[in-house]
């Protein structure tokens, strides 16, 4: 039985090049859609959930090292901040404050099991842990003690539970791996104070670390009120020592607005591409109409409504649509799934997967984007097929 | 069935149709001869609804098919009740021979037996092309696929513009054949045609001058 799809399929098939030409460009507009809203997704899913990540309030790091602190926390970026004195006594005994955490942001070093951009190595306190533990892939392990030659680490740092690598001539064992939190921890390793100690009292190191033991970068904090409140009330006294105190919110502020001029950014290239893909699928329907303009007028000769040639028209076109739309999202998933962490090294903001849910919103957004450019460039054609008498489409008048 | 025509006339710049009627009924044999640009086409045209005339009716059964019928009434009427032989090229060349003949049926579900469109193809001397793409086949061919068509669609009205222009003797009677054997069947046959050979079987014949004079 013949039918309409019969028809649109087999006229798609005969129409090889105008097909190919119209595929092609519905596949690299979907994967610009597609990409670009991928990719600006995943920035703000690692921005809006960076601060949630470290599952503190604030933190305190030495004076003049907050952009520092901020860059090694979110982007995973190298720095060398050191407390003279370790300042987490102090700042436990201050009212309003219900938990500290020291970190050492040890060094970032280029490992061969790692990215090019180098890993992080950043030694915690398991005892008074907060943020560590909780970002861990598997929730139901609970890491109670990390031996000196054991290690947590990133989740875009390429290891599995069981691994091992060597730094600082020392080899570690992985021992469990932390879920993606879109900032820098992802490209950090964890290791216990126990082992940074033995490291950072190593004459080797002499140069880097002087032999010293029990150093501290940075302290996370956990308030029992408002984080700002509590900022306020002792920032005086720990001025005085040579310690800022900054709230997690007010960190990630400016990476908000940074997400924000992306997202305008993002917004006028998309804009752009669906402009130039609706110019160009009309400008394609247009020719290809005048070109098939008569056997729109013999299909009315022998009694075919327009109604049903309208439909061939649009269904062929459909196909087109349907195939470059999952053709151009599928390639530039896998684009950017493979390139991940690549990309996420590679930004100077954080970056996290939006997961298979979002990824699926965000396709049936870009088909449906499509759809209504396939709608619109289709307009006049199907306005011309409507209104023309069909003596006039068949070019058979005298 | 009537298909009546009364002072219809339709202006193309200088050339045009002027106030012309005329009608073609069931098992009615009608020829109209003219000279070029004199609008043959165009009447036929507003006959079989693709073409609204500027002044005049055009009345099937007394139901006037521009006033009181829909485009898509109109439309389906070339499906089931007229029958239009085009003059030009109007296969659908992205269909095979036999897709094109059987399509403007299979669309709206109605399914003639294949064996009887092979005898019909076979009375064309077009059975070995049915499975050939129309830009594969000779120009009588492409002719008698046209004449196939028609004829499938089973009108009781068939009308055909010059079915038998630019074909060798041997299409051309067996197009001729064809027609004249569907007439005999009681269809109505209106054709345009500068073929003298169709006076052997004796239709009304209908000169149109310049200027749509009968």
């Amino acid at each position: 039985m013949f039918t309409v799809s019969k028809f649109a399929w087999q006229s798609m098939v005969k129409h090889g090049f105008q097909s190919v030409i119209f595929f092609l460009l519905v596949l690299i507009s979907s994967a610009c859609l597609y990409g670009v809203g991928f990719f600006t997704e995943n920035m703000q899913s690692g921005v809006e959930q960076a601060g949630s990540h470290i599952h503190a309030d604030m933190i305190a790091v030495p004076s003049e090292y907050g952009d520092n602190a901020k860059d090694a926390l979110f982007e995973g970026n190298a720095c060398t901040i050191l407390f003279q004195e370790n300042p987490a006594e102090l700042l436990s005994q201050t009212d309003g404050i219900s938990q500290v955490s020291p970190q050492l942001f040890l060094r970032t070093l280029p490992l061969p099991c790692c990215s090019a951009s180098g890993v992080q190595i950043i030694a915690f306190d398991i005892n008074t842990d907060f943020a560590v533990s909780e970002n861990l892939k598997d929730k139901s392990i609970k890491i109670n003690t990390l031996s000196p030659d054991e290690l947590i680490a990133g989740s875009a740092c390429g290891l599995t539970p069981g691994a091992q690598i060597n730094f600082y001539n020392r080899t570690f064992t992985v021992s469990a791996v932390l879920d993606e939190t879109g900032m820098g921890y992802d490209q950090s390793i964890f290791i216990s104070f126990e082992a940074s100690d033995l490291i950072t009292a190593d004459e080797q190191y002499q140069e880097y670390f002087g032999g010293k033991t029990g150093l501290t970068s940075m302290i996370l904090i956990r308030t029992d009120d408002n984080a700002e409140q509590v900022r306020k009330t002792m920032s005086g006294i720990l001025n005085e020592k040579g310690i800022s105190v900054y709230t997690i919110d007010s960190m990630s502020e400016k990476l908000i607005r940074q997400m924000q001029d992306f997202k305008i950014f993002a917004l006028i290239i998309n804009l752009f591409v669906i402009l130039l893909a609706s110019v160009s699928l009309s400008a394609l329907i247009t020719v290809s109409f005048h070109q098939r303009r008569n056997r729109v007028g013999s299909l009315l000769s022998v009694g075919i409504s327009r109604k049903k040639i309208i439909q061939m028209f649009l269904l062929e076109y459909l196909y087109l649509t349907a195939f470059g739309t999952v053709t151009g999202t599928g390639s530039i998933c896998m684009v950017v799934l493979s390139l991940h962490d690549v990309i996420k090294q590679s930004l100077a903001l954080p970056y996290k997967f939006i997961g298979m849910e979002k990824m699926g919103g965000l396709f049936l957004t870009v088909g449906g984007i499509n759809l209504l450019m396939l709608l619109l460039a289709c307009s006049l054609t199907f306005a011309k097929i409507i209104r023309t008498e069909p003596a006039i489409l068949s070019e058979e008048q005298t | 069935m009537m298909l009546k025509a009364e002072n219809i006339s339709k202006k193309f710049g200088k050339n045009g149709l002027a106030s012309v009627s005329m009608s073609i009924s069931e098992k009615q044999f009608l020829c109209i001869t003219g000279e070029s640009g004199c609008g043959k086409t165009t009447l036929l045209n507003i006959l079989s609804g693709m073409l609204m005339p500027d002044t005049g009716t055009v009345t099937l059964d007394g139901k006037n098919i521009y006033l009181d019928m829909k485009e898509q009434e109109r439309t389906f009427l070339r499906n089931q009740v007229i029958g239009y032989m085009t003059q030009g090229n109007s296969l659908i060349p992205e269909l095979t021979v036999w897709q094109n003949a059987v399509c403007p049926l299979e669309l709206y579900g109605r399914k003639k037996k294949d064996s009887d469109i092979i005898q019909l193809f076979q009375q064309l001397g077009i059975d070995n092309v049915m499975d050939s793409f129309p830009s594969e086949i000779s120009g009588g061919e492409y002719r008698r696929a046209l004449l196939a068509r028609v004829l499938l669609l089973d009108a009781k009205i068939i009308i055909a513009d010059e079915p038998t222009s630019n074909l060798d003797e041997n299409s051309a009677v067996i197009v001729r054949q064809m027609l004249y054997e569907a007439y005999q069947n009681g269809k109505g046959l209106l054709i345009v045609t500068h073929d003298k050979a169709f006076s052997e079987y004796h239709p009304e014949i209908l000169e149109l001058h310049s200027g749509g004079e009968i």
